[in-house]
């Protein structure tokens, strides 16, 4: 029977959340790592089994995690993330050269086929991969060397690469978002990279239609239609038909289409789900009530989805990496707050349950759909 | 032998439940014996120290002797209390701010030797400083050649935000 593994990073550790095919009963583990900020845990497409952590630490920095076990036990890896050459300067938030320096991994993204390849983005922005299990890490530093790289500047939390796609039809295609430069794209495994933001709109920064610059905050593909990206910017809800080659705004009728998470059905790649966020200062839900909003048309058209999520007095924020489907036959959709419940619907959003309500707040949720 | 005592998250790393004893060759210094340190332990690298620039972690404090060593060339001679085994070097997380009253003592920080109050991000800042378990001797000689600053004194000028994931707002 199948069964599905919630791993799930948050400021002071990581848990992982188990249940049956029937998502009704959970069992939690953790914390592992207590204490430390785990800005995100994966597991291998290509052995579920194998899972990555980032491991964070504002006074002894980096680790990273792997377990062999599906979590049960973990062991150290490498954390010696160096950037390429000399790593020059981006703009700091006042318009002023800044060195590039290292300072924590925000996304992990597993190699779709070979569960010792992984890929690491990080703060100061930079693509980083391993191809030994997380031992050793190389920058990919065609996407630094961009000749953009220099004008790069950081978000509120950061300049952080917090998006890695990896393209399931082309291996040599990747995708990644960077807070607050854009988006890019590779068509050659990371040797050489692109501004895909054509079409993106921001009205906080000096010109609306720059080529970087745009405060993207996550980007999401359905595996069966890679060429379509859905994305959720500071500001808007975006899709693309063509790769990122032009981005139109499928915002429609959202309450406000700032937020940070997006995610697509699993079995429906038309079927997109956000959580709009009151901005700017705020980031909260709109009148402190807790909505997924689902779009079943690609976009423009969206309904409110409440069922079981607390609909007064709710001042929680989901941030970007907190939103993940599973892909067993009712599509499971699952996502954290900052207030510590990780909710989960087995009926693609009609209903929901929390599995946890008071974990420390969450940074990352990720699901595995285990055979 | 040298004595290193680790702030509770890099014990657990290294996966050491006390004081840690290390062999160090020549002459005892910041440097050589963090490079013992982390040959013993591979896990702590990075941790402590930057890989490249070997310098300090900012928020890492070194003490020694009621001496606050952070400062202090890595290639500087380190107390011959330190030298001879009679007293432990401390790996400190930074701790900064509070009240007299709620600055911890010598005492507690070497039982301790973690973090607490302020440090570089806020998630942790009004957390209390955990009890520790190790065993420490007591009443050691202050044999040291420096002065005795007390051990609240342990801030970096500049804090950095860190561990937010919220976006650029303008």
């Amino acid at each position: 029977m199948s069964s599905v593994r919630v791993l799930v990073g948050t400021k002071k550790g990581a848990f992982v959340l188990s249940s049956d095919g029937k998502r009704k009963q959970w069992d939690v583990s953790g914390p592992h790592f207590a204490g430390w900020e785990m800005y995100h845990v994966k597991g291998s497409p290509a052995d579920p089994n194998r899972l990555y952590a980032s491991q964070s630490s504002g006074w002894f920095g980096q680790m990273l995690q792997r377990s062999n076990d599906g979590g049960k036990t973990w062991e150290p890896v490498g954390n010696k993330f160096v950037y390429e050459g000399t790593p020059g300067t981006h703009q700091w938030y006042d318009g002023t050269p800044h060195p590039w320096e290292f300072k924590r991994v925000w996304h992990l993204e597993p190699s779709l086929t070979d569960p010792d390849t992984v890929y690491a983005g990080v703060e100061d922005a930079a693509l980083f991969r391993s191809t030994d299990g997380g031992q050793n890490w190389k920058e990919l530093a065609g996407l630094r060397d961009h000749e953009t790289g220099p004008h790069w500047q950081p978000g509120a939390g950061g300049m952080c690469l917090h998006t890695i796609l990896l393209d399931p039809a082309d291996p040599r295609r990747i995708f990644i978002a960077i807070s607050a430069a854009g988006a890019f794209r590779t068509d050659d495994s990371g040797q050489t990279w692109r501004p895909i933001n054509k079409g993106l709109r921001s009205q906080y920064i000096p010109d609306p239609n720059a080529e970087v610059g745009h405060c993207v905050h996550h980007i999401t593909q359905h595996r069966a239609r890679p060429n379509v990206l859905f994305m959720q910017k500071h500001w808007d809800v975006m899709r693309t038909d063509n790769a990122g080659d032009s981005w139109t705004e499928v915002s429609g009728n959202l309450p406000t289409d700032f937020g940070f998470v997006i995610d697509v059905h699993a079995h429906e790649p038309d079927t997109v789900y956000v959580v709009p966020i009151k901005s700017d200062s705020e980031h909260f839900p709109l009148e402190g009530k807790l909505r997924v909003y689902r779009s079943r048309t690609g976009g423009n058209e969206w309904e409110a989805l409440t069922n079981g999520l607390p609909q007064s007095d709710c001042y929680v924020n989901v941030l970007r990496d907190a939103m993940a489907v599973d892909s067993l036959d009712s599509c499971g959709v699952y996502f954290g707050t900052t207030g510590g419940q990780v909710y989960a619907s087995a009926d693609a959003g009609d209903n929901w349950a929390p599995i946890v309500r008071d974990l420390p707040a969450v940074l990352s949720v990720e699901v595995q759909t285990l055979q | 032998m040298i004595r290193v005592v680790l702030p509770a998250h890099l014990r657990t790393i290294a996966k050491v439940s006390g004081e840690v004893q290390l062999a160090v060759e020549g002459q005892v210094t910041q440097r050589s014996v963090l490079d013992a340190l982390e040959a013993q332990y591979p896990t702590l690298q990075g941790t402590i120290r930057d890989h490249v620039t070997q310098k300090r972690r900012p928020f890492v404090r070194f003490f020694a002797c009621e001496q606050d060593l952070s400062h202090e060339s890595p290639d500087a001679p380190l107390p011959a209390a330190v030298a001879s085994g009679a007293e432990p070097f401390l790996v400190v997380g930074a701790i900064a701010g509070g009240r007299d009253s709620l600055r911890p003592t010598r005492r507690q920080l070497l039982a301790t030797s973690s973090v607490g109050l302020s440090g570089p991000g806020g998630a942790q800042s009004s957390e209390a400083v955990p009890a520790g378990e190790l065993n420490l001797p007591k009443n050691t000689p202050p044999t040291c050649r420096f002065r005795s600053p007390s051990f609240d004194v342990l801030a970096e000028s500049k804090l950095e935000r860190i561990g937010t994931r919220e976006p650029v707002v303008l």
